[in-house]
């Protein structure tokens, strides 16, 4: 445990050490200014002519070259530096915006610090939402496919058949097509929730974007939550895990000890399974139940790193102003790297810090089933 | 009739296989009503960043597999050199690769490869797809490379692994040979199939995000037209806000199909694909299953 | 009364299993013997109804299997009785106490079942059993023999609840290979104690094995039985498998003419194949070798070229660790040994094994053919990669194991999958041999197979020997090759 430990902490120490070696060596805002040479300064100061006009800008070329006709090199890197500085004007953020955020400084850091306490309000929601979910979620999936539902696709077309089916008497066929046409409702809400579950987050907020609850903590939440695939992702390796236990030998010894098999009884109707604490007593499942709560638990680490991608793609898509990625896509534009780097760090340390709680229970769990 | 009966019947029982072509389908139709009803040059630019996209992903997958291979034999090759030392920092740089969040490795490694292009002013687009392939392929392999490693750590667990080296089979033969290509093959692609899901993923994201632009020498116009920065064009963002349209006004939805196609077309192709990936994944392990 | 059943089971395309006439005798104890991977185990899961209908397709009499469950005329036996599965690690919670497990579903009695606890568990205490079972069940602890141990116990259990509420006449009961980790003195206490049970309340039973021993056991000590016992065969005959009844005299008179090939065991020659030191430490144990079964005189172990060595001890106590040290798969933390001149000690480097030993002066054939071959390779494959590999080389070599009638070409592009578990292993000892090297190890070569195979394999032995190689044999088959193993190459082994 103690080697693991180890591990995490070396690994943001590698990591924050190599990100700023990398800030130190190639990114760090230097001036920018290519060493302008004094004459175009002046030059440019004194706004003599139109900078922007290039019939201008070729009339004092020409001058230039008259008064001194052996430095035609040397004239034409003047015009080459006023042309730059006219096109800084114009285009440096800072000035446009009259923002001074010129990187890392005490009052940053604490803005910084307080955005990221959002953002962990939403990371921990968020997480411990999809983890119950996923598993309720994963748990209905296996009991309707113990119980042998076909899916709504087959259900539909074999009702429709009988509706077509002259052989059957009136009324059966009317209660037929009552169920076919139930049935396509059921798979077009269906689609419906596949699609908004499968897309990126953006094209689902920008679909219900302009309404009141699109900038809200909540909002995010859900989305964070039930886009990105993420939610359907993470329910489905738990399902895996649930079918792949429920193959072993265990299963059928339980089976054969005569603990309940039936999956159609009220144990599983759609209280118990939603229930947070979920327990199966005296069912075969319980067996199953157990095994896989407890390998899916390094999972978390995964969902973790998942999840943080999806929370960074809605900040930053969303463009929503006071929120920790967009101000770490604002200070990608303003050049403040050492600001980027900082939030980067933060959001390091957070998967860390779950990798290592995460650690720490499976290997508290791991010595109690180890008889140690 | 009979056989037609016959191939439905084959296809129904391999999930994948239904699943692709049902997305084969849902591409066709989708370029068919686009044919009709989108303005040709839109309708040229949304064919381009399709196989722009779909090049990335292929080009990914490549990439990625190869990274993973040759780090799994590499760690065969550093086993016992130099006390582990090597195989203890191979082990952790992929673990800090995996740790880091993918969005936010892609997000550096798209700055550097503004700054390359504001730099050494690279503006074929060809280097410039492969510089992105081979960014989200770093991203990417580790989780391929765990996949790999994962079913050498079975069979190793178990006598098979043993009992041929006792016989004086080398060891690349078994690991590479007996182990990855006999018995993996439907793992990988399995694995390749869900990553490609996951780099269109990344990669529509990230075009998405640095709409705005991540300096000013360089924006979007600089990047190859992909799937993501079509659908952060003005345009097609205000034909997704058009869906939100049709919650006020439900009767809009006739006119959607007919006017808002160029976002709606983008948006269906990113999902209907991660939709469509995620089904012929899943009915790839169900037949590994089995 | 006798029950038929016509079974069959399919997996999408492939059959597995099918068999016209599969006969279950209702009160009595049939012990059925037959090839590993014949289907023993499928058939007598599938009448008692633990086959998952997604994975295999089953019929039974003719009918599908989910509505033959539901008119199953076994229903009521089945529910009083119980089945004990083979692989007692795989069929118990790594994650519920051995106790909880013991005590739950119909299990669940609050009255104490230590008689039966300490019949099984003889020489220890009751407070010390306890101690046992309050532990979560993982890979070496307990040991594979105590695991099934408390398999066996929890049907035993179940027999005592059925004698108490007085519902025993209609019962049925499976013991799936429930002795295959076990000693024989646990195995024949476990047989009393079976027996016991079947004279108080009449059960049906098949007790599925490999141990042809058994039948020597039950000759000498329960005749008074031998009436309410069958035994039988399982078999292939063209496709499909058929069941027939055999007299224990069959394999008694067996036996018997193994003994005849003492005579022609003549040392070869004095070369020294392997020295073997005969204490060792791993894993914080000390082992040591002895020549005599009380473990009273400590001996190195010495193979010379020719000889065939048969090292014996209780189950789970270090055969198979003693093979790997050999072949250098785990490191012991004292031992000494030599291959040919080569010695070898705990600071020997792990490349010189792979230089010098593997496939050149020492091979081990597992004993799990199921995990030691690439189960997706073909049959005419599974030589490659060895020294000395020839496409032509691969015919002789399978027939000295194989009928000259049996290698066909669909034979030979088989997949190892599908082949039967004796053919596996028959194949897995092949590659071994292939390589001639100076020393063999065979781990439990003969596990699953049946007589005619049994023999082919001693002949291969034998022919071996005369080769020169040393042979170092691992088998709980001792009633088999006691009489083909000279008492003076007989090593026992302790912890």
């Amino acid at each position: 445990m103690q080697k693991k430990a180890f591990e995490h902490l070396i690994s943001v120490v590698f990591v924050a050490v190599f990100l700023v070696a990398i800030y130190l060596l190639f990114l760090k805002k230097e001036d920018v200014n290519k060493p302008k040479m004094q004459i175009s300064t002046k030059l440019f100061e004194k706004q003599i002519i139109d900078f922007g006009d290039n019939y201008e800008k070729a009339l004092l070329f020409d001058i230039l070259n008259i008064y001194t006709p052996d430095s035609i090199e040397l004239n034409s890197s003047i015009i080459s530096n006023i042309e730059d500085l006219q096109t800084e004007k114009f285009t440096d953020f800072n000035l446009k915006s009259g923002n001074d955020n010129n990187g890392l400084s005490f009052g940053v850091i604490k803005k910084i610090l307080k955005m990221y306490f959002w953002f962990l309000v939403i990371y921990l929601i968020a997480i411990i939402l999809i983890h119950s979910f996923a598993k309720t979620f994963a748990i209905w999936k296996f009991v309707k496919v113990k119980q042998g539902t076909r899916s709504y696709f087959d259900e539909f077309v074999t009702n429709l058949k009988d509706y077509v089916n002259n052989i059957l008497p009136k009324a059966v066929r009317k209660h037929k097509l009552n169920i076919a046409v139930k049935l396509f409702f059921k798979g077009f809400i269906k689609t419906i929730s596949y699609f908004i579950i499968f897309s990126p987050s953006y094209v689902v907020a920008y679909s219900i974007k302009g309404s009141s609850i699109s900038d809200s903590l909540i909002f995010l939440i859900l989305l964070a939550v039930f886009t990105n695939g993420l939610l359907i992702n993470y329910s489905y390796r738990f399902y895996s895990l649930l079918k792949a236990e429920s193959k072993k030998g265990y299963v059928n010894t339980a089976i054969v000890k005569g603990l309940n098999n039936n999956y159609k009884n009220p144990l599983f109707g759609y209280k118990k399974i939603i229930k947070f604490n979920k327990k199966f007593p005296g069912h075969v499942f319980n067996h199953i139940y157990l095994n896989a709560v407890y390998q899916n638990i390094l999972n978390i680490k995964e969902l973790s790193a998942l999840l943080i991608t999806g929370i960074v793609i809605i900040e930053m898509a969303l463009n929503i102003q006071g929120y920790l990625c967009y101000e770490m896509l604002q200070n990608i534009l303003y050049k403040n790297y050492d600001v980027v780097i900082f939030i980067v760090l933060l959001i390091f340390i957070t998967v860390k810090t779950t990798e290592f709680f995460v650690d720490v229970k499976y290997y508290r769990l791991t010595q109690k089933y180890e008889n140690s | 009739m009979k056989t037609a009966n016959l191939l439905l019947y084959k296809i129904d029982k391999q999930r994948d296989l239904k699943w692709f072509l049902f997305y084969l389908v849902g591409i066709q139709f989708l370029l068919l009503w686009n044919e009709l009803f989108l303005n040709k040059p839109a309708f040229a630019l949304l064919k381009e960043a399709f196989l722009n996209s779909f090049i990335i992903g292929a080009l990914v997958l490549v990439f990625a597999f190869f990274l993973s291979w040759g780090t799994v034999n590499l760690r065969l090759y550093l086993t016992n050199k130099f006390n582990g030392i090597l195989l203890t920092i191979i082990d952790f740089i992929i673990d800090t690769i995996k740790s880091i969040p993918q969005i936010i490795s892609v997000l550096l490694g798209y700055i550097f490869i503004t700054l390359i292009i504001t730099k050494e002013t690279v503006k074929n687009e060809t280097t410039i797809i492969l510089l992105i392939s081979v960014l989200l392929s770093i991203v990417i392999f580790p989780e391929l490379y765990e996949t790999m490693i994962n079913r050498i750590k079975y069979f190793k667990k178990s006598d098979f692994y043993n009992s041929m080296l006792v016989c004086g089979i080398n060891e690349y033969r078994i690991m590479n040979y007996d182990i990855l290509y006999k018995n993996s093959v439907g793992f990988i692609i399995h694995k390749l199939v869900s990553l490609f899901g996951v780099a269109l993923f990344l990669q529509c994201s990230i075009d998405f995000i640095i709409s705005v632009g991540l300096s000013n020498d360089v924006s979007l116009s600089n990047f190859p037209a992909t799937l993501g920065n079509l659908l952060a064009k003005m345009d097609s963002k205000q034909d997704i806000l058009a869906i939100g349209k049709t919650i006020s006004n439900p009767l809009y939805i006739i006119k959607l199909p007919f006017e808002h196609l160029q976002g709606l077309s983008t948006a269906f192709i990113i999902v209907f694909t991660l939709l469509c990936v995620f089904k012929i994944s899943d009915g790839i392990i169900k037949r590994i299953g089995k | 009364m006798e029950l038929s059943f016509n079974i069959e089971i399919k997996n999408d395309d492939r059959k597995i299993v099918k068999i016209e006439d599969y006969t279950i005798t209702k009160n009595k104890i049939t012990f059925l013997f037959g090839e590993s991977g014949i289907g023993k185990s499928l058939i007598s899961k599938s009448l008692f109804g633990l086959v998952d209908p997604e994975d295999l397709n089953v019929k039974i009499n003719g009918i599908k299997y989910q509505e033959y469950l539901l008119n199953n005329p076994l229903s009521q036996e089945i529910s009083n009785g119980f089945f004990v599965f083979q692989e007692p690690s795989t069929h118990l919670n790594p994650l519920i106490k051995l106790s909880d497990q013991l005590n739950e579903g119909d299990l669940l009695d609050s009255e104490s079942y230590i008689e039966d606890l300490l019949a099984l568990w003889k020489g220890n205490s009751a407070e010390e059993i306890k101690k046992i079972l309050n532990i979560y069940p993982r890979p070496y602890r307990p040991s594979g023999g105590e695991k099934q141990r408390v398999l066996c116990l929890m049907a035993i259990k179940k027999m005592s609840i059925l004698q108490k509420n007085q519902e025993s006449e209609n019962s049925f009961f499976v013991f799936d290979e429930p002795t295959g980790s076990l000693d024989n003195y646990y195995r024949n206490l476990f047989l009393a104690i079976l027996f016991q049970k079947y004279t108080e309340i009449n059960f049906t039973c098949t007790f599925i094995t490999h141990d042809y021993s058994i039948i020597s056991f039950i000759n000498k000590n329960y005749k008074n039985l031998i009436n309410k016992i069958e035994f039988k065969e399982l078999y292939t005959f063209e496709d499909n498998l058929r069941i027939k009844k055999f007299t224990p005299e069959i394999y008694i008179n067996w036996v018997k003419s193994i003994g005849v090939r003492l005579e022609n065991v003549k040392q070869i020659s004095n070369e020294k194949v392997l020295f073997f030191n005969s204490s060792f430490s791993i894993f914080n144990n000390t082992f040591k070798i002895c020549k005599d079964a009380n473990y009273l005189y400590e001996q190195n172990l010495v193979i010379n070229s020719g000889d065939i060595v048969y090292l014996k001890a209780p189950s789970g106590e270090g055969k198979t660790t003693i093979c790997k040290i050999i072949m250098g798969l785990i490191k012991a933390e004292k031992f000494l040994f030599s291959l040919g001149n080569l010695t070898f000690n705990e600071n020997t480097s792990g490349s010189i094994y792979k230089e010098q030993v593997w496939g050149k002066k020492a091979v081990m054939v597992f004993q799990h053919a199921d995990e030691a071959l690439n189960q997706k390779s073909k049959v005419k494959d599974i030589f490659k990669g060895l020294k000395g590999y020839k496409p032509d080389a691969v015919k002789p070599m399978l027939l000295n194991l194989f009928d000259e009638k049996d290698i066909t070409d669909s034979f030979l592009n088989k997949k190892v999958s599908v082949l039967s578990g004796g053919q596996k292993q028959k194949l897995n000892i092949l590659r071994g041999l292939f390589l001639n090297t100076s020393l063999v190890i065979l781990d439990e070569p003969v596990n699953g197979m049946d007589f005619e195979s049994i023999k082919k394999v001693i002949d291969l032995i034998e022919k071996k020997r005369r080769q020169g190689a040393g042979i170092l044999l691992i088998s709980h088959n001792e009633e088999i090759f006691d009489n083909f193993v000279p008492e003076e190459k007989k090593y026992y082994l302790k912890k």
